[in-house]
């Protein structure tokens, strides 16, 4: 379970290219196939062994976000890591 | 004993050079149809070689205890790689095993004695095909399932699985004096100047049904079939005088829907270049990373630099050069 003092890294597992505003994922072990939106994306760019809550701020920061966001970037966190696009590190 | 094997050159765009050896007469001269616009005189040095042997019953294949990840699946069996190894094996039921080894430049397909005239299709075309792609992506080229054609050196893909209508688009057009790349596949090859399509100029497959919509091709008994193939081949040179042009620069890709309604019109509608993306992924057979990883950039450039739509085609066959032509500007 992914939470505020969590340090998610992307999988190197997983090829990505991003065309206007869509970002696809493709998990090379599975083979399958991901597709995310802006914030989405953002969140994922951002998976490289900062903090959750670090990559919290910088989400309200770009997207002028209200502080409710933190349960949505939670839930993508938690989704990214239970289909093995990112990986948890303490 | 062994049978006599017989070996064909081809040079395909000019620059790789590829040696093909079989022990069955039929099946060489089905890959040499496929390849007829890139044969070559014989040469000391090739880059790729496939190597096709019949096999009796008894004959075991070696090395098939671990076989890697699946990465590609079909109705009758599976290709599989093997990161370790950098392996990549495909099978045919077990009638036909493939082993493609892409660092060595070689392909060595074993077709069980008793089954050649059930598999030859499928054994020189899908079981052709892929380690081909495999193979020529470690050369920078990056396959695309898609038919290509061209007006004014713009080329128009259509990709898309078999049945979605590509034959028929690529018939229409020809006839109406569109320039041919390819039925079935094409090639991205990214270039500093931008991204270059390679044409595969290949024998157009075509249903029975669909022949009857082209009378110019007459019967279709009358038309040659591959064994094992339910389509009859065509060439469309033969038909159509077609220019086959060996590349061209992307202008427009339109992904095909065949409307089974009849009396309904084709049209064409605008799609966001990044659905488009999410569309071609697919073809890229998730192997080797460094070029996956090439292969997905190289249908990103693609996209990014082409107009994406759409197309439902009709009854009406006749209108689609002109709607090609509208689109193209």
């Amino acid at each position: 379970m992914i939470s505020l003092a969590s340090r998610p890294r992307k999988s190197l597992d997983i090829l990505t290219q991003e065309v206007s505003g869509t970002l696809v994922l493709l998990n090379r072990i599975s083979g399958e196939y991901y597709t995310l939106n802006e914030v989405g994306g953002r969140v994922w760019s951002l998976c490289d062994g900062r903090s959750v809550a670090k990559i919290l701020s910088e989400i309200q920061a770009e997207f002028d976000a209200p502080e409710s966001i933190e349960s949505d970037v939670l839930e993508i966190l938690n989704e990214l890591a239970s289909e093995k696009l990112v990986l948890e590190s303490a | 004993m062994r049978n006599p094997v017989q070996t064909r050159h081809f040079k395909l765009w000019g620059f790789f050079r590829l040696a093909i050896s079989a022990d069955h007469s039929g099946l060489a001269a089905a890959l040499a149809s496929r390849l007829r616009r890139f044969t070559s005189a014989g040469a000391e040095d090739v880059d790729f070689r496939f190597e096709f042997h019949r096999t009796s019953e008894a004959e075991q294949w070696a090395g098939q205890r671990n076989l890697g990840r699946v990465v590609l699946e079909h109705p009758h069996g599976a290709v599989t790689y093997r990161d370790e190894e950098d392996r990549m094996h495909l099978n045919f039921r077990d009638w036909v095993k493939v082993l493609c080894e892409p660092g060595l430049g070689r392909t060595r397909t074993m077709i069980r004695h008793s089954k050649v005239d059930t598999v030859l299709w499928h054994v020189s075309h899908p079981l052709f095909t892929i380690p081909l792609f495999e193979l020529l992506r470690r050369s920078g080229l990056f396959g695309l399932h898609a038919a290509s054609l061209s007006l004014d050196d713009r080329v128009i893909l259509f990709p898309g699985s078999s049945g979605c209508g590509k034959s028929t688009l690529s018939l229409t057009l020809l006839r109406a004096g569109f320039d041919f790349l390819g039925d079935d596949i094409a090639f991205l090859k990214p270039e500093d100047s931008g991204l270059q399509i390679l044409g595969f100029p290949d024998e157009i497959n075509l249903t029975e049904e669909t022949v009857d919509f082209f009378p110019e091709l007459g019967r279709a008994s009358d038309l040659p079939r591959v064994p094992g193939s339910s389509k009859r081949q065509v060439r469309p040179e033969t038909f159509y005088g077609a220019r086959c042009l060996p590349k061209g620069r992307p202008a427009l890709i339109a992904f095909p829907t065949v409307l089974k309604k009849k009396g309904r019109r084709s049209r064409l509608a605008r799609m966001d270049p990044g659905e488009a993306l999410v569309e071609l992924a697919p073809n890229v057979l998730l192997t080797e990373a460094r070029r996956s990883q090439g292969h997905l950039d190289a249908i990103a450039q693609l996209v990014r630099h082409s107009d994406c739509y759409r197309l439902e085609v009709g009854s009406d066959f006749d209108r689609l050069p002109m709607l090609m032509r509208e689109v193209l500007g």
